[in-house]
């Protein structure tokens, strides 16, 4: 392993000293699970870490006035198993519950996976699908900005060096129900091949509102606006879901143009899209 | 004693060890002044090295020495059937696999920071990656008399006579990947001098005693200064036959006269060792209406790699295995070996028989199709049984399971056999 | 070299060092604590045979640095039982025919104990969910799945 020094502040404000301190020479470890295996590879050097895992503010979940607020450090088995999630946005607890593995998930945070800004993470499409914006914080003040302008490509995101993602904020529609389903090579340690996420307000049986998010088609996942207006004041049957699944391959296939992956994934995504409205549907009638 | 063993499921004698983490695997020892090596190896499967620098990895405070083929004092090659793989290369790679040479240093990150300060420079040469390509005329030469490590030739009847009387004929050609056998642990050793001054290495090997020799023979000494310990072996499924870090650390061993550990890492481990080989098997099979099977002309070329390992006794079964478990009375095989600038190719589980069943039974599956016959059917016409003659003309005249295997299974898939017959 | 003081707990002892700051919690329990049942498979969290349970919970120590357990409670295979005094998990395993090469067994001890605390009578499937961290390449999952469910009927008992 190479030569790295290690912080381990214990406030967030001793965090923010840090990196006020480190600026790009530092790097925030909130789990490792990619960091520490980058750091043996030497796909970065930096001077030192800066371990937010023992930060109690970044940890937890709770709900605000219909937004759910999720601290940067909480792990992906936190996230699955908790009772906010499951009930309120249980598209994010079927994204956490595929993360890697048992191992990963207990190690792996939600703030981990945003920042580290991967075409395939896999709670971000379910973070984007309901709004989600990242609360940066720095010596120089607070911010917040949607998930969809923090990312900014492979790898790439908004963050200066001296910023903290503190929380994400989730805003789903009130009484909504939501679901999300990852397609991998196998069913655990897989990276995923596409996945999306799909939240749905009915009103009788009538889609009132909703939105799509895809993720492992573009740089970073995004929102599907135009399935989200096909599926407005839809009815929700048969034919509604076939048309969906109709313009999600059209935009798949859209958006990877000629890369090898394409032709395997517009196929894909109807299977992808079929497991999410099933999972809506079992959800709608409990 | 009346121990009855046999209908008793006996706890494994190394499995208290195994489930409690006593068990000791290489990586798994320390010894008091222990150092470390870290091997560097070719970036290019085909290149002169025409400049190898260790000056500024060897001014590194904590590095004892760099070793590279020069510091080879016996034969610079192992295998197991033909010693062909460079201890380190000299002056040229013919894979990546190649090692280039040895960092050893006082810790594994000295060995590491170490390895990335070696210059190595390469003149690229015109490689050659697929088996087929590497058989003609044109292509590069990896060995002097051409890259056609083995030929064998399986000849039973008169395919043409046998072709005349097919009803049907198949003709198909099929490809396996390379795979590599994935053993858990990764390789390490440890070597030491004892106190008698003979050469110790415990490691997880397939091999021992052939291990005991070619150690010997590159180290120029006597086999019975050698003494080679198998650890605990964490999997090896073939992959272990050939040898990794053996030399390597038995070589700094001696001259450095202190216990020298080698670990690889998992991305290391794959170049290290040998993979299964991939095989283009192009089949062509004759039978008469009534499912038999009257000739069979097979040609697979398996892809060998860099060095020889196993190559020609793989092919070899790989070409006694054409057939599959049937009787055809007309056979034509040629199996080749051929090299390519490919990581090399060697054992792995099945050794040459696990490749062509994918053809040969995909092409029963095509014959049962034309002659619209049940694909049990076809098989159970043609199936091994006592007093059956092989292509390579062999008797089977011991047990042979096949037919009452087939039997039960087709019961259990609920099949009425007697029909199918 | 960097060096802090590292103190957390393994196995149910106190432990505090001088280590550098750059090492990884396997390399911690392997260099210096030489407790070697915790093996190094492929070093990224992809075959769980470093597995060690922090704070209760099976983590890949190959991904997590040793700093990072500061003033936590690590178990490795060695705190769960020894060669005379062998855990149930660890008898099911001998039993069942699950260990073959040995080096996934540790990993593979430790998932199901994690499981078993948290779900003493486990479906076949949670089983397997709870061990999908933890590659065989021996292919034996089988018999480690029959392991599991004779464990958690020993320990039920």
């Amino acid at each position: 392993m190479q030569k790295v020094d290690y912080f381990r502040p214990e406030t967030i404000e001793e965090a923010l000293e840090l990196l006020a301190a480190g600026r790009e020479e530092y790097k925030i470890l909130a789990g490792g699970t990619d960091l520490v295996l980058h750091l043996r590879e030497r796909k970065v050097s930096p001077k030192a870490l800066v371990d937010i895992t023992h930060i109690s503010a970044l940890k937890g979940i709770r709900e605000e006035e219909g937004k759910i607020i999720i601290k940067a450090a909480t792990t992906f088995t936190e996230v699955a198993s908790s009772t906010i999630v499951l009930e309120k946005i249980p598209a994010l607890a079927d994204a956490c519950k595929v993360v890697g593995s048992p191992q990963i998930r207990n190690q792996g945070t939600i703030g981990g996976n945003i920042v580290n800004a991967s075409p395939a993470a896999d709670s971000v499409p379910a973070l984007v699908l309901f709004d989600g914006v990242a609360r940066l914080t720095s010596k120089r003040g607070t911010r917040e900005i949607l998930l969809t302008e923090l990312l900014q490509g492979v790898g790439k995101t908004a963050i200066e060096p001296d910023e903290l993602l503190e929380e994400v904020i989730l805003t789903p529609y009130p009484g909504s129900v939501s679901g999300f389903y990852k397609l991998g090579r196998r069913n655990a340690l897989a990276i995923a091949r596409i996945s999306g996420a799909v939240e749905l307000v009915f009103a009788g049986s009538k889609i009132a509102k909703a939105r799509v998010a895809l993720g492992s088609v573009a740089p970073n996942p995004f929102r599907a606006t135009e399935l989200e207006q096909f599926l407005n004041g839809r009815e929700f049957n048969e034919e509604t879901k076939e048309e969906l699944i109709a313009l999600a391959k059209n935009l798949v296939a859209d958006k990877l143009g000629s890369r090898a992956s394409a032709p395997y994934k517009r196929e894909a995504i109807a299977g992808v899209m079929r497991e999410i409205l099933n999972r809506i549907e079992q959800r709608r009638g409990r | 004693m009346h121990e009855r063993i046999v209908g008793q499921s006996p706890w494994r004698v190394d499995g208290i060890a195994k489930v409690t983490g006593k068990a000791v695997f290489p990586q798994d020892i320390y010894l008091p002044g222990m150092v470390y090596g870290k091997t560097v190896r070719s970036k290019y499967p085909h290149a002169k090295i025409t400049k190898l620098d260790t000056s500024k990895a060897e001014a590194l405070p904590g590095v004892l020495k760099v070793f590279t083929a020069r510091d080879v004092p016996g034969h610079n090659g192992h295998g197991v059937l033909h010693p062909d793989i460079p201890v380190f290369a000299d002056g040229k790679v013919t894979s990546i696999n190649d090692a280039i040479c040895l960092v050893v240093a006082e810790t594994q990150d000295i060995a590491e920071e170490a390895a990335l300060l070696i210059d190595v420079e390469y003149e690229e040469l015109p490689a050659v990656f697929d088996p087929r390509e590497a058989m003609k005329e044109t292509a590069p030469k990896l060995r002097e008399n051409g890259n056609i490590a083995y030929h064998l030739k399986i000849r039973k009847g008169d395919v043409e006579k046998g072709f005349a009387l097919a009803d049907v004929i198949v003709e198909q050609s099929f490809k396996t990947s390379m795979v590599d056998q994935a053993f858990l642990q990764p390789e390490a050793g440890v070597a030491t001098v004892d106190e008698r001054g003979h050469i110790v290495i415990y490691v997880a090997t397939q091999y021992p005693h052939w291990d005991r020799t070619e150690i010997a023979r590159a180290l120029g000494v006597s086999q019975n200064m050698v003494r080679v310990v198998t650890t605990a072996v964490g999997g090896a499924f073939g992959g272990r036959e050939d040898m990794t870090v053996q030399i390597h650390a038995c070589l700094a061993a001696m001259v450095l006269k202190r216990p020298v550990k080698i670990v690889y890492d998992r991305s290391e481990s794959f170049k290290a060792h040998s993979k299964r080989h991939p095989m283009y098997m192009d089949y062509r099979v004759g039978a008469t209406r009534d499912g038999k099977l009257v000739a069979l002309e097979a040609t697979i070329i398996g892809d060998a790699g860099a060095y020889l390992s196993w190559s020609p006794n793989i092919l070899r079964k790989a070409a006694v295995h054409a057939t599959g478990p049937y009787y055809i009375p007309n056979v034509k095989v040629d199996s080749y070996a051929v090299h390519t600038n490919n990581p090399f190719t060697g054992a792995m589980r099945g050794f040459g028989a696990a490749q062509p069943p994918m053809a040969y039974e995909a092409i029963m599956d095509m014959l049962a199709e034309k002659l619209n016959l049940h694909p049990f059917t076809i098989r159970w016409r043609n199936a091994f049984e006592r007093g059956s003659e092989t292509a390579t003309g062999q008797i089977l005249d011991m047990s042979v399971g096949l037919k009452e295997t087939m039997l039960e299974a087709a019961r259990r898939f609920g099949w009425n056999v007697e029909e199918l017959k | 070299m960097e060096m802090k003081k590292l103190s957390l707990t393994v196995n149910g002892k106190l432990i505090e060092r001088e280590v550098p700051t750059n090492i990884r919690l396997l390399d911690f329990l392997r260099d210096y604590l030489h407790l070697t049942g915790t093996k190094e498979g492929c070093g990224e969290g992809e075959c769980g045979a470093c597995t060690v349970l922090l704070d209760g919970k099976p983590v890949n120590s190959c991904l997590v640095m040793a700093h990072s357990a500061h003033g936590r409670e690590v178990i490795t295979i060695e705190g769960i039982g020894t060669p005379d005094k062998l855990h149930p998990i660890q008898e099911a395993f001998l039993e069942a025919g699950a260990v073959q090469c040995g080096y996934c067994t540790p990993g593979m001890v430790l998932a199901a104990y994690a499981l078993l605390k948290e779900n003493p009578n486990p479906t076949r499937e949670e089983i397997k969910v709870a061990i999908s961290g933890n590659l065989c390449r021996c292919t034996g999952y089988n018999k480690i799945v029959d392991a599991v469910e004779l464990a958690a009927r020993k320990e039920g008992k």
